[in-house]
Parts: structure tokens; C-alpha cells; sequence
């Protein structure tokens, strides 16, 4: 008897029927960041990112004292952010104030940028005549239980902080999926002009009733290298085959220049049968190896919360703080 | 940067734009006209694209070149005025725009496809000339009045290249200026605008002219911008690699970006001769693209290459894609020749870059 | 006696239609039949994320990204492939937990109306996922565990609220698309590596994903978004989401066996 009404609580647990899924996506969500999308340490990084010829020399030929350009120091921050950046993200429901029905979704909560607003209404894309602005032009479908947002119309940004770029001329599509207390956001970064195909990247944001963890400061861009202040027509750049950081993850990780160098060969399984005769894994990890944090009163920890350090974290120095690095 | 320890909270900026979006304040275009018009990537039925850029200043583009138009009180200001065979559908354009006539052209260089509407915009138009001359002076009024048409504004050099083209390169005579200044600059206050028409020497040809719309911030550049392709350097008509270095230089000195706070869209609207609507970081990013080329040449011609071994080196990679083109007449590989041709006359300026 | 028997009787016969009054979705039916997304075929990891984590066999000691705790790093900081090699535990990181994240191609496929069968062909694995009830008897803990999956379907229709505010009358709203998500919560696990070089989790690990997909363009993308919860070894939970894209066919499967060094 005992059995039998184990078995029926047990079918109602199951499952045996399909549950609803929820989509309502409005609130406070922290970003977990437990993967690499934001890491940045090594200057020259383009592994598994799909860049093509052009992608790759405009990456090459970066030099990080460009962003005392006043102009260039908030183009890390353009809609590809919400993929990459560290912070969280707080969603709301504009509605129409007399049918109630959802006119756009603000995207907001983010630091360094302002917010996105998902139109919701069907409204056509600005002309291809038109401005572009940071936060580009979004809208907004249902999808099932996804909402699906594409943007058009955003300026030149970073793909990866400092190390890629995407063009004028890219499309960013986003599905933001809700599963009980977290999103997954799948983002695809669709660049014709820096990419050999679309580049993918997901993360993981968890419900969260910490407003204070939200900071909503604008990026603010002041003077910083003097010399390009005096002689504006300065450009910084590495010439062709002079960049000094080349081979710093190869030496660091063990991880061969051509992989480094991303490319849409290097994203797929078969890649790992070039890589087998390349790779030698270093004997151990010396750099941003994460782990647990260090016990209360011991020594130095070896990590943070053990994810992926914040962009940005050891990444070179802001031009103006050192010597800017010998040709 | 620096960021602020106050927040920016931004909630009382976007209900207003909520409100005024629900207000009908921001112009929402009929629906099915508007997905149809989306469809075609935002062109009329002439094949055009009109943009408000401003209150009272709007872009044609689709006309051959990008035009620029001020509707005020005394009727429009055009910056250009696109091919002689979009020339109607302009005009239908404006008048769809305004009733009122068109009254002055500034020409920001002698193309073909900036001047070629000037004899029929002219005409459709009027004179800001009173074109009343007291008797016995000698002149005529029609001649004053540029017979009642509308003025066309250029750089002496652009009549002058102009009047020496003959045979199949030559211009009718209804396309030329009516009105030249030959050196820096020629300014005015005109319908209700301020036009700073300055003249950028040796740059895309020996007659640019950078035309900045000082109440509305706007500022056509002419082909010293072109999205389309690297930018023209026409050196048989006078223009030079580091003539347009100086005048894309002087658009920076000019242009005013959205800062600091860089979601706030409030700034300077660059107007190229073919392409979107630029501000001051595409600008940036433009001028910085044709440095760049620059300084890899001048570092293989350093390293004594020829030109078939600076063209093999790929001087342009990084930029091709979104600013060069292998069609028509001007290609990448003629903007990398013509960069080669320059400075190997002459070495480029030292420290160009920081390393 | 009688009473309660009957009564247990009747709860397990009004189980399965109150499932399905709550969800207020398509009747129940098989799992095959209903099922709000095909997710059939073939898939090949997209490696944009983790790279260096995934692709190659990272150094001993490489654990960022990986909410670990002290009992972890000691087991991780022992990690000896040989070891694994000798004892015929080559496949100790290809089990469910860290599967998703092991370069190569899926093969899904129903094995049956209630069963969707998961293969990779980097570590020749197999994964069903049952629909239906938890068999009352449980199988030995094996690499792959025992998954319970469940369709998440959308609702028929979606609350006023976050129904799309229409712009013109002569334009017609979208029409709908029929979506879910397909949930799986897999235990009865054998302790694996969450990473090739050591990283563990434990037989008690519980791992949870979601299965999603989106359409951009002329591609199919997969998402599968895996929990994994173990108090043992990880501080907080482990939480990654890894994209796949669709297949014509196929013609590019390539079965590995396992490995415990690359």
C-alpha cells in the first residue's frame, strides 16, 4: 500500500506530463561568469574566436594606447558586452500604460554603458543611411519560450576586450531563455567584416535580490596619454609582424601561435587532431590557474571565487601607467 | 576612465522618451508603408533614402552622392546635389519635404556626381539675389539674379577644373558655380543656419570644400568620407594623400562626440559623400584605417620594396573589408599605388606612430 | 484497507491528467509525439568558450572558472592519468557532467516514444534520457548516471503582459512559434572529472540541464545548459551552457575512445 502511494507521489514528481515553462524574464539577474568569455590576460588572444584574415590583422596591429583616443574608451562596452562583460543584468517590462501588452523590454543594469531597449512592437529598422549608436537598434520576438533580440545599428566595438573587434556592420542576435532561476543567453555575433562565420558565446545569469551588486556608473572617458593630446594625428599601431605580445600564450600555456590566432578551423573537434601533434601542456599551471579561495587567516589564495578572472584583470596596463611597449 | 561614485540613474531620461514615444512626438511611420519602405533598406519609390537628420536638416542619399538639405524659412539649402539623372526625383523629394523653393547649392568638389542636379535643383529654384540693379549700372539684372535660379557655392578650383575639361569630360555650363571664393574659407548666415564652407587644400581633389552647419552640427564632408571605398585621392585634379589626412585631421578638430556619457546621443553628424551618417569615432576609426595603410607603406618603401612587393605585402589588411572594394574605378589596390606614388616622392611625417 | 488502496488508485490515475490541466498545454501523450522541438540529429560543439580548457588537456593545476573547494583542489592536485589508465577509468571525464563539454558530435535520436538517446562519438558514450517514471529499482552508477527528462512546453498563450503591444493596424503580428525546452536531471553517477586534468565531482553530484534551440539563419543551434550540484566539491553550483550546431548529416562522425590524457 505504502508502495503504491510512494509510486504515485513518485509519477507526479516524474513528470510524466509536460510542464510549463516560464518566460517572464523581468528582474535582477547576476551574471555567474564560471566560463572564459571574459577572461583577458594575454594581450594577443583570438583562440576560438571565428576571425578571418582581416579580424585577425586588425587585431594584430592593436596597440591598447589607441583608447587615449577619448573617443575609442568606451568601445569595449557595445551590445556583445552582455556576453562577455562582468556585470549583471536587470530586465524590465515597459508596457503600454492602457493595453498593458508589452511595448519594449529595457535591458539595463549594466556598468560602462547605458541601456538596450528590446522593442517588442514589430517596428521596422532604422534606414542603412541612418547614425549608428552604441546600443545599436534592437527587436524584440517571441520564440517559444525564448525571447529573441537582434540589433543592428551599433558602433565598432570590442568582440573580446582589447584583443577583437567587431565592425559597423555587425548583427547581434540574442535568445534569453529562462529555466527556473537562471537565463541562458545565447548570443551570435554575425560580422562580415572581422568573421569567417558567426561567432557564438552563452552565458549564465541567476536571479538575484542583490541591487547593490548592480553598478550603474557610465563610462567615463578623461584624458590619459599626453602625447596623442598633443599630436592628435597619431595613430598607435603594430606594424605587420611587430607585435611584441605574439607568442606570449604560446609561452605561457603551450597553446601553438596558429590556434592563438583563432580562425574558424580552430572552433571544431577535428582541430584537436592538428593539436595532439602541437600542443604540450606546460608542467603546471602558473598564471590565473583559479581554484579554491585561500583559507581565512592562511596565505595567499589562489584564486578568486575560482571563475575566470573579470575582464581586463592582468590584462596590460592602461596606457598612461608604464612605458607604452617597445616596437 | 574614470567612473563617477554617483550613480546615473537614467529611469526619469527614458520615461520621458517612453512618453514621448507613446505622445507620438517621435514620428513613428505608417505601418505597411513603412515595412514596405524597410524592405527596399529604407528607399522611396525614386530609389531614395530621406533621413531627418535635425529639426529642419535632412539627408537624401541614393542620388548618386549624399545631400544634404535645410528647410527654412526662406526654403532649402542643399549641400550638393547628387547625378543629373536623379536630379527629378531630388526635387520630388523636396517637395515632399516643403512647398518652398530651393535657394542656394554648395558643391563640396567638382564629381559628377555631386554637381549633376545643379542645373535642374537651380532652376526649380530661387535667388536669394534681389537681382534689382539701379539703372545705368551697367549690369543686367538676370545676370545679378543668376536669372531669378537658385546660387551654386563652390571653391574657385572646382570652377577652374570645371571650365578646363573639354570633350567628353567636359561640363555643361548650367552645372558650373554661379558663386566662388578662392582661399580659406567663405561663411554665412543663411536661413536661419550658420554654413562654415571651408576649403581643404590637395585633399580629395585641389576644390574640397567641408561644409559645417554650425546651429545644427552637421557637417558634409564631401568625399573626404566615403564608406563605400578607401577615399578617392584624384591626383590628376589636385588631391593628395596627406591633403586628405589634413582635412579628415581638421573633421576631428571639428567634431564634437557624445561624451561623457556616450548612450546620451547628442552630437556632431558627419555627412559623407557616400555612405551612413558618421560621428566623430567613425571618423576616428576612418582616419586612423587610412593612417595605418600610410605608415605600413612607408615602412616597406623604408625597407626598399617596390610597388609589386609593397601591393604583395598586403598593406591594407585589417581594413579591406570594411573599407575597400576590388570594383570600379577606384580599388584598393589603386589607393595603395597612389599612396606608394606619393610617398615615395617624398618621405612620410616622422613619428607617426606610437609604439 | 481496500479504501486506501483505492484511493492510492485513483491518485495515480488523476496523477497524469492534472499534470496536464496544469500545464494547460498540448494533452499528454508520448514524449515523442508531443515534443515542442526536434532535437534529432546530428551536432558538433561550437569550442568558442573554454577553449583552452576543452580543446587541449590543460596543465596540471589550471582550474579557473571552476567554483571548487579545498577537498577538490587535494583530489585535483593528485590528478595522475596513469593512474586513471591502470585502472580502467580512461572515460572519468566523459561522463554526464562534463560530456557537453568534451570536443566532438551528438547523435540524438529516440529510442523509443519515452527514451531520447544521446551518443557522442568523442568517448563513445551513450546517454538515455527517460521520460516517465523513475524506475523503482536503480541501476549500478555508471559514467552517464540515470536521466529523468521532462518536455517544458510554452504556454498556449502568454500572459497580457508579455503579449507584444501591436504598432499598426495593417500590420500582422508574427505568428507564433511553438517552442520548450527539454529538462533532464541525471543521477546515480560514478565519480568523474568535471575536467580532463582532474577536476572532480563526486557519485552524489546532481546534474540538471536544459536543452534548447534557436534559429539564425540557415543554422540550427543547440544549447544545453548543465547545473551540476555537488556539495562534495564544489562551493556553489557549477554553471556553463555549451552550443552545438546542427548537421546535414553524419558524414563527420569520428568515434574516439576515451582518454585520460588528451
Amino acid at each position: 500500500m505504502r508502495r503504491l502511494f510512494s509510486l504515485a507521489l513518485l509519477c507526479s514528481l516524474a513528470g510524466a506530463a509536460p510542464a510549463v515553462a516560464q518566460t517572464d524574464l523581468s528582474g535582477w539577474w547576476a551574471r555567474q561568469s564560471q566560463n572564459d568569455n571574459g577572461y583577458a590576460s594575454e594581450p594577443v588572444d583570438l583562440i576560438g574566436i571565428p576571425v578571418n584574415a582581416d579580424g585577425r590583422a586588425k587585431a594584430l596591429s592593436y596597440n591598447i594606447a589607441s583608447l587615449s583616443a577619448t573617443e575609442r574608451q568606451c568601445q569595449m562596452y557595445p551590445p556583445w558586452y552582455i556576453l562577455y562583460g562582468p556585470f549583471p543584468l536587470q530586465i524590465i517590462a515597459e508596457q503600454d500604460p492602457v493595453t498593458q501588452k508589452l511595448m519594449a523590454y529595457r535591458i539595463t543594469g549594466w556598468g560602462d554603458r547605458g541601456e538596450q531597449m528590446v522593442w517588442m512592437d514589430g517596428r521596422p529598422r532604422p534606414s542603412p543611411n541612418a547614425p549608428h549608436t552604441h546600443g545599436g537598434f534592437s527587436t524584440g520576438t517571441w520564440e517559444g519560450t525564448s525571447l529573441k533580440v537582434v540589433t543592428t545599428h551599433f558602433k565598432m566595438g570590442d568582440m573580446k576586450r582589447h584583443r577583437a573587434f567587431s565592425s559597423d556592420r555587425a548583427t547581434m542576435t540574442y535568445t534569453l531563455t529562462r529555466h527556473d532561476d537562471i537565463i541562458t543567453v545565447t548570443g551570435i555575433l554575425d560580422d562580415p567584416v572581422y568573421l569567417a562565420e558567426p561567432f557564438v558565446l552563452t552565458e549564465i545569469f541567476q536571479r538575484s535580490n542583490d541591487t547593490n551588486g548592480f553598478p550603474l556608473t557610465p563610462c567615463e572617458p578623461i584624458e590619459e596619454l599626453p602625447m596623442l593630446h598633443e599630436n592628435p594625428a597619431l595613430v598607435p599601431h603594430y606594424l605587420p609582424g611587430k607585435n611584441p605580445f605574439i607568442n606570449e600564450m604560446t609561452q605561457k600555456r603551450g597553446i601553438p601561435l596558429e590556434a592563438v590566432l583563432g580562425g574558424p578551423e580552430t572552433i571544431y573537434p577535428e582541430y584537436r587532431k592538428k593539436l595532439k601533434d602541437t600542443y604540450k601542456a606546460p608542467a603546471k599551471c602558473v598564471d590565473s590557474c583559479g581554484g579554491p579561495p585561500a583559507p581565512r587567516g592562511g596565505g595567499p589564495g589562489q584564486g578568486g571565487q575560482g571563475a575566470a578572472p573579470p575582464a581586463g584583470r592582468g590584462g596590460p596596463p592602461p596606457a598612461g601607467r608604464g612605458a607604452p611597449p617597445p616596437q | 576612465m574614470r567612473r563617477p561614485t554617483t550613480s546615473w540613474k537614467t529611469t526619469a531620461t527614458a520615461g520621458a522618451a517612453l512618453l514621448a514615444l507613446l505622445s507620438g512626438a517621435v514620428g513613428w511611420p505608417d505601418g505597411a508603408a513603412a515595412q514596405q519602405q524597410a524592405a527596399r533598406g529604407g528607399a522611396d519609390a525614386d530609389g531614395l533614402d530621406v533621413q531627418k537628420l535635425r529639426d529642419d536638416v535632412y539627408l537624401i542619399a541614393g542620388a548618386g552622392s549624399n545631400i544634404v538639405a535645410q528647410v527654412g524659412p526662406i526654403g532649402v539649402i542643399l549641400v550638393d546635389s547628387g547625378t543629373t539623372e536623379a536630379a527629378p526625383g531630388v526635387l520630388a523629394a523636396i517637395r515632399r519635404l516643403t512647398g518652398l523653393p530651393v535657394r542656394y547649392i554648395i558643391n563640396t568638389s567638382m564629381d559628377r556626381d555631386h554637381v549633376g542636379g545643379n542645373d535642374l535643383l537651380t532652376a526649380s529654384g530661387l535667388s536669394i539675389l534681389p537681382g534689382a540693379v539701379v539703372a545705368g549700372a551697367g549690369l543686367s539684372d538676370s545676370l545679378v539674379s543668376n536669372a531669378g535660379k537658385a546660387s551654386v557655392l563652390a571653391h574657385e578650383n572646382v570652377q577652374t577644373r570645371m571650365s578646363e575639361a573639354t570633350g567628353a569630360a567636359a561640363y555643361p555650363f548650367a552645372l558650373w558655380p554661379t558663386k566662388t571664393f578662392a582661399f580659406h574659407a567663405y561663411s554665412m548666415y543663411l536661413n536661419g543656419e550658420g554654413y562654415q564652407v571651408v576649403h581643404q587644400p590637395a585633399a580629395h581633389t585641389d576644390g574640397d570644400v567641408i561644409v559645417a552647419l554650425r546651429r545644427s552640427d552637421v557637417i558634409a564632408t564631401g568625399d573626404l568620407i566615403d564608406t563605400t571605398r578607401f577615399p578617392m585621392i584624384d591626383v590628376a585634379r589636385g588631391g593628395s594623400l596627406q591633403g586628405l589626412l589634413d582635412a579628415l585631421n581638421r573633421l576631428m578638430d571639428m567634431t564634437i562626440y557624445n561624451l561623457p556619457i556616450q548612450w546620451n546621443d547628442d552630437r556632431t553628424l558627419l555627412v559623407p559623400g557616400h555612405g551612413r551618417v558618421y560621428d566623430k569615432l567613425d571618423l576616428l576609426e576612418y582616419r586612423d584605417a587610412i593612417t595605418v595603410v600610410r605608415d605600413r607603406v612607408a615602412d616597406l618603401i623604408k625597407e626598399g620594396k617596390n610597388l609589386q612587393q609593397v601591393k604583395a605585402a598586403n598593406p591594407a589588411l585589417g581594413y579591406r573589408s570594411e573599407y575597400g572594394t576590388d570594383r570600379g574605378e577606384w580599388t584598393t589596390d589603386k589607393f595603395v599605388e597612389t599612396i606608394f606614388a606619393e610617398l615615395s616622392k617624398k618621405p612620410g611625417p616622422a613619428a607617426a606612430r606610437v609604439n | 484497507m481496500r479504501a486506501r488502496t483505492l484511493f492510492a488508485i485513483a491518485l495515480v490515475a488523476a496523477v497524469v491528467p492534472l499534470q496536464a490541466q496544469r500545464a494547460g498545454g498540448p494533452p499528454a501523450g508520448p514524449p515523442r509525439t508531443v515534443a515542442p522541438i526536434d532535437l534529432t540529429g546530428y551536432w558538433v560543439s561550437i569550442v568558442s568558450m573554454d577553449w583552452r580548457w576543452r580543446m587541449v588537456t590543460p596543465a596540471k593545476g589550471d582550474y579557473a572558472g571552476v567554483p571548487m573547494n579545498a577537498a577538490s583542489k587535494t583530489v585535483a592536485d593528485a590528478w595522475d592519468p596513469a593512474k586513471d589508465e591502470a585502472a580502467g577509468e580512461q572515460c572519468k571525464s566523459y561522463g554526464a557532467p562534463a560530456i557537453m563539454s568534451v570536443p566532438g558530435r551528438l547523435h540524438i535520436t529516440w529510442q523509443d516514444d519515452s527514451t531520447l538517446k544521446i551518443e557522442t562519438d568523442a568517448g563513445q558514450q551513450t546517454r538515455l534520457l527517460q521520460f516517465g517514471p523513475v524506475p523503482p529499482v536503480k541501476p549500478p552508477r555508471s559514467w552517464q548516471g540515470m536521466s529523468a527528462a521532462q518536455w517544458q512546453m510554452s504556454a498556449p498563450g502568454l500572459p497580457l503582459m508579455l503579449r507584444p503591444q501591436e504598432r499598426a493596424a495593417d500590420v500582422p503580428p508574427p505568428a507564433a512559434v511553438r517552442g520548450g525546452t527539454l529538462k533532464v536531471t541525471t543521477t546515480n553517477l560514478r565519480d568523474g572529472y568535471l575536467r580532463k586534468n582532474g577536476v572532480p565531482y563526486s557519485a552524489e553530484a546532481v546534474l540538471t540541464e536544459y536543452y534548447d534551440l534557436t534559429k539564425q539563419g540557415n543554422d540550427t543551434l543547440l544549447t544545453v545548459t548543465t547545473i551540476v550540484d555537488d556539495p562534495t566539491y564544489l562551493r556553489t553550483r557549477r554553471l556553463i551552457a555549451y552550443p552545438f550546431k546542427k548537421e546535414a548529416n553524419g558524414d563527420k562522425w569520428d568515434p574516439t575512445p576515451c582518454s585520460a590524457r588528451w
